[in-house]
């Protein structure tokens, strides 16, 4: 008998479309050239740790540190 | 791939204790409402997931797992509560769940395949499906209706992120406005001080180099260059030091006459403030009506695009948005017209509170210089309170009473003792000397360079605030643009399917059906073709039953084109109740044809329909549980033949002969039509399928009559005669046995037994139950002990079987 990981909520883990959805995105944007290097970093971070962040996690992310 | 095998349930919801033999194929549970079928659900999706959907969302507010989940004699004992399954995964290898509801999201997992489970509960939409749940998606509003698809297919991750940069961009757009209004501000500052009309450099220089040039310094070329009071000799003492003698004469003269003259300015604005105010104190909820009101202009002046900057509902389109809004200003017109009357006074008020503030500033400055402490402390104290007066009348609304009782008495601050400071810092100016003018052309540039300093601030702040929304802004098309588009493709496909299933289950008369599903501003439209009439929203003319089909029709769509051949395991709890039995059988071909590879576990309260289930091959032989009754200390009963035997010989032990009766007649009911379907026998078509037992036991001997003949006649052409003896004395039994039920059958009939029970004696009910015990056993395989069936299901019959296959009749002649 053994306790495998099966505490993780599933919605934490989206079809394979979401994810298809956000590579693209972050694709387009890398090509549309909207935001600095840092900030383009700094949101791929936030959204790998959380797919579905606040609108305040995104302004600090992207507004408030280097926009180099 | 995951099937489940086997759901074992103890002391969960209204369940005792129960086992279910699944096998990994489809099943169905029939009984009346409230025996506890949809408790089999919940039990069946806890041991996956470690939630109960029923537990959760709208309505079930103070319910949880934890205090609900057990059986309500458990409910402090949830560790007593538990659900194990045995599913079958790729290979066959089996995996066991066992989970408890003390502890619902730690199960003990035992067999390999872990990850496989994981990857299933976390990719498959949804386990359970009530009637309420699939008709959501079809009467839901447009932006509700995106919402419960994407939450259903795990996709709400994407809505979450459009809100998140939609919100984003909302915010930032604020910033920005609020950052120009400040730039505006400081640019009116700077303006009145350089006295010009615009801020264009050259006129600011020239205003500045006017000046430098009285002081003889050289002129500044180029704005950002030098300091404006570059050059000046301790030009940042000159300030400090220095007291425009005739304008703080004037300022205090201004002072004195608004506080000595009851009828002076500020006196006269704040009665006329008081007046218009007084409308809301006689009206208490005029208040919440103006705070709307200016929620609504707010909103409106912040619209950019379809979605509402309050709320982030999607729109039609910017101009309904703007028309919606609009229309809920108008509809409040007096509250706007109080509230445009106490805005323009209060706008009085803060005219001449700031101009009260400016003099109390230059006289505040004055006691600074001349070291007159005291007095500059009253001064300054005085000064903090006017101007936290300005703030509330620049929003007069936020404070009400504080807003009126600036109206009643504004001047309540200006007590003796400062008249007596304001005297002491007038005898102390009075005799200073004036500036000349080169002091007041140092005064003027120091004070300009730290206006202008300001400004460029302010404007900084803006660029960055307008850039940031800019940002906001792009980002949100794009993400909206790019989701929209994946969106859109698979919800084309998605109608597509949708369509195709419903032409399905009503090809009759909805032939030529058609969907429309589109993305709206983030909403999800449906609108569905009426008899070739047009697209009209599902529940516009469609009937009950049809939007029932219709949400499971676009469920398993969906589902189809998310999950793919991943859709393994469906629950179904008690849908279709309003489908009639035509629409059925098309269900049940849906179900087979387009979904062969997926596991339904079905409940229902409807017999027919789950005799249905069966004689369409949606679920085998023996894929069906029948509950007879539920009771809260025992859960469910099924119709099992061992248990109503015991139970029958229990009440009749104990002299309960009317409930021996009811029991008896209740499962020959059951058991009768069982047989009847199994034996392929036919009764009188009705509209509401219900026979009593003297209607169903000729039938069903009958027809086992006619098999025990045609076996006898298909024996003997094979020269079988052992076998056609063993069929002659089946017969001579039947016919015996079938007699003397005819004798008994006055003592379970449902008009006599109500009235004329007690007439039985205990030996003469053991005599019944023993009568119609053997007639039961003539329909049974004396090895295996189960029911004896036609087969096949469909078609010509070829034998009487059963399943372990020691009695099969063969009924087809040697030809």
């Amino acid at each position: 008998m053994k306790k495998p990981d099966l505490e993780a909520p599933a919605q934490t883990k989206h079809p394979r479309l979401v994810e298809e959805v956000f590579a693209e995105f972050f694709s387009n944007l890398r090509e549309a050239n909207i935001l600095g290097r840092k900030q383009l970093e700094s949101l791929t971070d936030l959204f790998a740790k959380d797919p579905a962040p606040k609108a305040d996690s995104i302004r600090k992310a992207l507004f408030e540190g280097d926009k180099v | 791939m995951i099937k489940i095998k086997k759901v074992s349930i103890e002391k969960f919801r209204g369940i005792q204790r129960l086992s279910i033999d699944l096998q990994g194929e489809s099943f169905a549970i029939q009984g009346p409402n409230g025996s506890g079928k949809s408790g089999v659900i919940d039990a069946i999706e806890f041991g996956l997931t470690g939630t109960i959907s029923r537990l959760t969302g709208m309505g079930t507010g103070g319910l949880t797992i934890r205090s609900h989940g057990p059986h309500v004699d458990e409910r402090n004992h949830p560790e007593n509560a538990k659900v194990t399954l045995e599913l079958a995964s790729v290979g066959g290898e089996s995996i066991v769940i066992e989970r408890k509801v003390s502890s619902p999201t730690q199960p003990v997992v035992s067999g390999k395949g872990a990850e496989q489970i994981q990857t299933f509960i976390s990719d498959h939409p949804e386990f359970s499906l009530t009637r309420k749940d699939v008709l959501k998606f079809i009467l839901a509003e447009r932006g509700k209706r995106a919402k419960d698809v994407q939450t259903l297919l795990r996709m709400d991750a994407i809505d979450q992120a459009r809100t998140s940069f939609q919100s984003l961009s909302t915010q930032m757009k604020r910033n920005a406005k609020s950052q120009s209004d400040s730039l505006d501000r400081a640019a009116k500052d700077l303006r009145e001080h350089l006295k010009i009309g615009e801020l264009r450099e050259e006129l600011i220089l020239e205003a500045i180099n006017q000046r430098r040039t009285l002081l003889q310094l050289p002129p500044i070329m180029k704005l950002g260059d030098t300091g404006f009071g570059a050059g000046i000799v301790g030009g940042k003492e000159i300030r400090s030091r220095s007291i425009p003698k005739h304008e703080v004469l004037q300022s205090i003269t201004k002072v004195r006459n608004i506080l000595e003259q009851g009828d002076g300015e500020l006196t006269r604005s704040s009665k006329a403030l008081l007046n218009d105010l007084q409308p809301l104190e006689k009206d208490p909820l005029a208040l919440g009506r103006i705070v709307k009101q200016g929620l609504y202009e707010t909103g409106l002046n912040l619209v950019t695009s379809a979605l509402c900057p309050l709320c982030d509902t999607p729109w039609d389109d910017e101009a309904h948005l703007r028309g919606h809004i609009l229309a809920n200003i108008r509809a409040n017109a007096s509250a706007i017209e109080i509230k445009s009357a106490v805005e323009k006074s209060a706008r009085t008020c803060v005219t001449v509170w700031e101009s009260l503030n400016d003099s109390l500033s230059m006289v505040f400055r004055s006691a600074t210089i001349l070291q007159l402490i005291e007095e500059a402390e009253t001064i300054s104290s005085v000064l903090a309170k006017t101007k936290a007066n300005v703030e509330l009348l620049r929003n007069p609304f936020a404070n009400l009473a504080s807003t009126m009782a600036i109206g009643r008495d504004p001047l309540t601050y200006f007590g003796g003792d400062v008249r007596d400071a304001i005297s002491r810092i007038y005898s102390a100016v009075e005799p200073l000397p004036e500036l000349n003018e080169e002091e007041s052309a140092k005064e003027y540039l120091t004070i300009a360079q730290e206006r202008f300093k300001a400004y460029h601030a302010s404007r900084a702040e803006y660029d960055s605030a307008d850039e940031a929304s800019k940002v906001a802004e792009e980002l949100s098309s794009l993400f909206k643009q790019t989701s929209e588009k994946r969106l859109t493709a698979l919800y084309d496909q998605v109608e597509a399917d949708f369509s195709k299933f419903y032409r399905l289950l009503n090809g009759e008369d909805e032939g030529s059906f058609k969907a429309a599903l589109a993305q709206v501003n983030g909403g999800l439209d449906l609108e569905v073709d009426f008899y070739g009439r047009g697209l009209f929203p599902p529940n516009a003319f469609h009937s009950e039953g049809h939007q029932d089909g219709m949400g499971l029709c676009l469920y398993f769509a969906l589902a189809k084109h998310v999950l793919g051949d991943r859709f393994t395991f469906c629950l179904l709890d008690d849908v279709l109740m309003s489908v009639d039995v035509d629409h059925r059988r098309e269900f049940c071909k849906l179900l087979k044809t387009e979904f062969r590879e997926t596991q339904f576990v079905i409940t229902t309260h409807d017999a027919v329909w789950a005799r249905q289930l069966t004689s369409e091959s949606v679920i085998g032989r023996n894929r069906m549980l029948h509950i007879r009754k539920w009771t809260v200390n025992d859960g469910p009963s099924l119709w099992d033949y061992d248990e109503i035997w015991d139970e029958i010989e229990r009440d009749i032990k104990a002299d309960r002969i009317s409930d021996a009766a009811q029991g008896l007649r209740r499962y020959l009911e059951f058991i009768a039509s069982e047989l009847v379907i199994k034996m392929r026998a036919s009764l009188e078509a009705r509209p509401i399928a219900s026979y009593d037992l003297g209607e169903m036991l000729p039938v069903l001997v009958g027809r086992y009559r006619e098999y025990l003949k045609r076996a006898k006649a298909a024996a003997n052409s094979w020269n079988q005669q052992a076998l056609v003896n063993d069929i002659d004395a089946r017969e001579k039994e039947l016919s015996e046995t079938y007699q003397r039920t005819n004798a008994e059958q006055w003592s379970v009939n449902a008009a006599v037994h109500y009235n004329e029970w007690a007439n039985l004696s205990q030996s003469d009910f053991i005599t019944v139950k023993e009568v119609f015990g053997h007639l039961l056993k003539q329909f049974k395989c004396s090895s295996c002990e189960n029911w004896l069936y036609a087969s096949p299901i469909k078609g010509n019959i070829d034998e009487i079987r059963c399943d372990c296959g020691e009695t099969n009749l063969n009924l087809k002649k040697k030809s």
